[in-house]
C-alpha cells in the first residue's frame, strides 16, 4: 500500500472516531491534543479502530497519547505495522 | 463592574479526583504553593465503599492528604458556606457565584449534573462536585471545570440557569460533599488563593519519613487523629499497589465486567507526582542530581501508564482476557519503585 493511500484510510478511520474532525482539512502536523482535542481516551479509540482496519497490532506500551504529537505520527505507526 | 470576569486557572498536573484537579488548577504552578505540594501526596490509601451512584463495592484509593487537602492547604484561604448563608447574603446561587468571583473566590460544591447536562430534566440525580472560576453576563454562563463534561478533566461553560437547576434541586443527604463532617447541612466551599506570604517551606524530614511510612505500607492515619479519627482505610503505601491488582481481577471477572479506571488512575498520577518532586528536590539541590534515579522512575511512571492503557483499550474492545499483563505492569511497577524510593530516602 503506498503511503498516500494509507494516509487516507487512516484519516477514514479518525473521521469515523471523531467525526468533529475535518480530515479533508487537516494539517497533518498540528498537534493533536491542542489542534484536534485528542486525548488519552480518544487516542486508543482511534489505536483500536486502527487495528480493526488494518489488521495489526498495537503493544500495550504504545497506546500513550505522548507519543503520536501529530496525525503524520499515527500514519507512520500504521506504516511501520503494515510492512 | 465588568460583565465577565474569569479567574486563573492552569490544567492540573493530576486530575484523578475533583478535588486534587481544583486544587492543583488554582496553585498547581506557583512556586511557593509547590513547597507545601512536593512535601505532601507522598502517601497512598485505599479501602472499599459503595459508590454513591449504583451502589456497587468500588476501591477508593487516594494520596494524603485527600479531600481535605481544599481546607488545609496553607496557600489557600477556604470558607464553608451553607446554603442557608448563600441565600440569606445574596438570595439566589448566580449572584452568590458572581459576588464570590468578583472578589476572586472560587466556587466548589456538589451539584447535580444530570441536569447541568441534560436540561430537558432528566429524571434522576447525578450529584458531583463543580469547580466554578469564571462568569459571562453576557453569555449567561459560567466557568467550569469537571470530568462529566467529557471523557477526561476539561474546562467548559456552563449556563447560569443550569447551574441554578443544577444547584437548587440537590438536598442535603445528596450533598457527599458535607455529608461526612456536616451531615444535615448542605453547602458551597468557597476558595481564594494565598499566596502572598511564604507559610510552609519544603520538608525534607517529613518528606523522608512519609517515604519510609509509603515504602513500609505503614498505617498514616493515626498521626491526624487530633482532628479525625473516623477512618475505614485498611491499605496503606506499597500495599495499595496489591488492592489495585486484586480489584482489576475482580472488576474483569464475571459476566459483566465493569471497567472502573479510578484508583488505576489515581495510582498513575502518585508516580506522576512522584516523578515531579524528584525533580524538583534535584533542581533545589535538596537531592543530588543522579540520572539513573530519574530514568528509572520514569520506567515506573510508564509502566503505571501502560496499565492504565490497557484497562481503557478493555473497556473499547470489551477483551478482559489479560490479568497477566496487568500484573506484570503492576508488580513491575511496584518492584522498582520500592528500589528507587527505598534509595532516595536513604539520600535525604
Amino acid at each position: 500500500m503506498d503511503k498516500e493511500t494509507l494516509k487516507s484510510k487512516v484519516l477514514k478511520v479518525v473521521s469515523d472516531v471523531l467525526p468533529e474532525i475535518d480530515v479533508d482539512n487537516i494539517d497533518m502536523s498540528a498537534e493533536l491534543t491542542k489542534k484536534y482535542g485528542i486525548n488519552s481516551v480518544s487516542v486508543i479509540q482511534i489505536i483500536v479502530a486502527l487495528e480493526q482496519e488494518f489488521g495489526i497490532l498495537y503493544e500495550d506500551s504504545e497506546l500513550a497519547l505522548g507519543l503520536y504529537y501529530d496525525m503524520n505520527d499515527l500514519v507512520d505507526s500504521v506504516a511501520a505495522k503494515v510492512k | 463592574m465588568s460583565n465577565k470576569k474569569i479567574l486563573p486557572v492552569s490544567y492540573p498536573m493530576i486530575t484523578s479526583w475533583q478535588w486534587h484537579a481544583t486544587l492543583f488548577s488554582i496553585i498547581g504552578d506557583d512556586e511557593r504553593a509547590k513547597e507545601w505540594i512536593y512535601s505532601n501526596y507522598i502517601q497512598l490509601r485505599c479501602y472499599n465503599i459503595e459508590e454513591i451512584f449504583t451502589g456497587d463495592e468500588m476501591l477508593l484509593a487516594d494520596m494524603m492528604p485527600g479531600s481535605s487537602s481544599i481546607k488545609e492547604c496553607p496557600y489557600l484561604l477556604f470558607s464553608l458556606m451553607t446554603k442557608e448563608q448563600v441565600e440569606s447574603y445574596c438570595g439566589d446561587i448566580i449572584t452568590f457565584i458572581i459576588k464570590t468571583i468578583d472578589l476572586g473566590g472560587y466556587v466548589y460544591g456538589v451539584f447535580d449534573e444530570a441536569k447541568i447536562l441534560c436540561d430537558t430534566g432528566a429524571d434522576y440525580k447525578f450529584p458531583h462536585e463543580l469547580f466554578i472560576f469564571g462568569y459571562d453576563k453576557d453569555k449567561q454562563e459560567f466557568n467550569v471545570g469537571d470530568f462529566t463534561f467529557g471523557d477526561h478533566y476539561s474546562y467548559t461553560t456552563v449556563s447560569f440557569e443550569d447551574v441554578k437547576k443544577g444547584y437548587d434541586i440537590i438536598t442535603a443527604a445528596d450533598d457527599h460533599m458535607f455529608k461526612d463532617d456536616y451531615k444535615g447541612r448542605r453547602g458551597l466551599y468557597v476558595i481564594q488563593k494565598n499566596l502572598e506570604e511564604e507559610y510552609y517551606k519544603i520538608d525534607t524530614k517529613f518528606i523522608k519519613d512519609t517515604l519510609v511510612e509509603y515504602l513500609e505500607a505503614k498505617d498514616s492515619k493515626n498521626h491526624y487523629r487530633m482532628m479525625r479519627n473516623r477512618f475505614t482505610d485498611t491499605v496503606f503505601g506499597v500495599n495499595v499497589y496489591d488492592a489495585v491488582l486484586k480489584q482489576i481481577g475482580i472488576q474483569l471477572s464475571g459476566d459483566d465486567p465493569d471497567f472502573d479506571i479510578r484508583a488505576l488512575h489515581l495510582v498513575y498520577d502518585h508516580k506522576v507526582l512522584m516523578n515531579e518532586r524528584i525533580k524538583y528536590l534535584m533542581e533545589k539541590g535538596i537531592l543530588e542530581y543522579n540520572s539513573e534515579i530519574l530514568d528509572s522512575y520514569m520506567e515506573v511512571v510508564n509502566l503505571m501508564l501502560t496499565a492504565r492503557n490497557l484497562l481503557i483499550k478493555c473497556s473499547i474492545t470489551g477483551k478482559v482476557d489479560c490479568l497477566d499483563r496487568f500484573e506484570k505492569y503492576i508488580m513491575g511497577a511496584k518492584e522498582k519503585e520500592i528500589a528507587i524510593l527505598s534509595k532516595v530516602a536513604e539520600l535525604l
